[in-house]
């Protein structure tokens, strides 16, 4: 096992990724915010930004969210965003 | 009895609507399950909006946010009543109406002002019959209800619940509780109100704080609550139309047994009757 988060980001449509990562940048209300394995648990609101999700190959997903949260409970990075977009 | 000719006229006219009725019955099947599937896939987001409000401290808060402290004093109440743009749904949309105009006059026995609202076309139909006085109604929200449209009516009670309009929501509708059975309900959606289901969790960093995480996150339970409302109306819709048109199926099947029956013994009379014609007349010249 590495030490790799597992992400999930959801919408009232339904999952529109989950997977793993082993960093998460999410774009807060007060600025960017960066997450790593064994993070403490946090809750933020999220602001209109992007959110990169980095997994152990080194390769990036891209997403711009408006608006949301971010949950961060026992490695696993829980987004919740009604309006989100790939690229 | 009535000649062959018009009882087979009978069967088939049955037959043809049957096939009206089976054919409603498959398509109902299919949009059940595909909104039976939307349904399933907003329940993890629902769920996530439960669980983060629940890791966090209420207490003091409540005070600070209007949406979450109902008034001292409830003078009026705004009923949003969810029915059906379509028919031919069973008992669908006539148990939520009932339920509608029962939760209209206890509220008006309890000398409350009302303000009715409707979506679908079935409900605002038959409440402006009934004489009911309607403030809006949406007949635009079809068998596939987006987010956004939820999202627009929340944010319209919302509003008016800020602004002092409205000191309470009540939304009737059909719950959603399997295939078979869809209740009437009445919800009390504003204020905001949350069982708690008391489990503990571990204390959370709250950034920037839990005011400004409260802030964007009690409209989103809202306009989800509605969506959630939404999606059930319209499952629950699909749901009862199938059973509807299953058991109107079914009944033409019968009739048609029962018809068919009837005609066999009327053709068998006809040529009885004729044959001992021909054998009178036979009889007759001989």
């Amino acid at each position: 096992m590495e030490r790799e988060l597992h992400c999930e980001i959801l919408s009232p449509d339904g999952s529109v990724w989950s997977g793993e990562a082993v960093m998460v940048v999410a774009t807060a209300v007060d600025g960017q915010l960066g997450i790593l394995f064994n993070h403490a648990p946090l809750v933020t609101a999220l602001g209109d930004g992007p959110l990169r999700l980095k997994s152990a190959d080194g390769s990036e997903r891209k997403y711009v969210a408006h608006g949301g949260f971010l949950e961060v409970f026992r490695n696993r990075v829980t987004v919740l965003t009604d309006k989100i977009e790939e690229g | 009895m009535a000649n062959a000719r018009e009882i087979s006229k009978r069967i088939a006219s049955f037959g043809k609507t049957r096939q009206i009725t089976k054919t409603m019955e498959l398509v109902a099947t299919s949009r059940m399950k595909k909104t039976h599937d939307r349904l399933q896939a907003a329940k993890p987001y629902t769920d996530k909006l439960a669980s983060i409000l629940h890791s966090m401290n209420l207490e003091g808060l409540e005070e600070k946010f209007p949406l979450l402290c109902g008034r001292p004093e409830v003078n009026r109440v705004a009923v949003l009543m969810i029915s059906t743009n379509r028919g031919l749904c069973g008992g669908f949309n006539a148990n939520v109406i009932r339920h509608a105009r029962h939760v209209l006059s206890s509220l008006w026995e309890e000398g409350k002002e009302t303000v009715l609202h409707v979506t679908g076309r079935k409900g605002n139909n038959a409440l402006r019959y009934l004489g009911y006085e309607i403030a809006s109604s949406r007949t635009d929200i079809g068998d596939w209800p987006s987010y956004d449209e939820a999202a627009e009516i929340a944010r319209r009670f919302m509003e008016e619940y800020l602004d002092g309009d409205i000191d309470e929501l009540r939304i009737v509708h059909a719950e959603y509780r399997g295939v078979a059975s869809h209740p009437p309900v009445a919800e009390t959606i504003l204020p905001l109100r949350f069982d708690d289901d008391g489990h503990e969790r571990a204390e959370f960093l709250l950034e920037p704080s839990s005011e400004a995480i409260l802030e964007s996150l009690l409209p989103r339970i809202l306009e989800n609550r509605v969506f959630k409302i939404l999606l059930e109306n319209s499952a629950g819709e699909q749901a009862a139309r199938r059973i509807a048109m299953k058991n109107a199926t079914d009944n033409a099947d019968e009739l048609i047994r029962i018809l068919t029956r009837v005609y066999n013994r009327a053709r068998q009379a006809q040529i009885t009757q004729e044959l001992a014609e021909i054998v009178g007349g036979a009889e007759a010249l001989a």
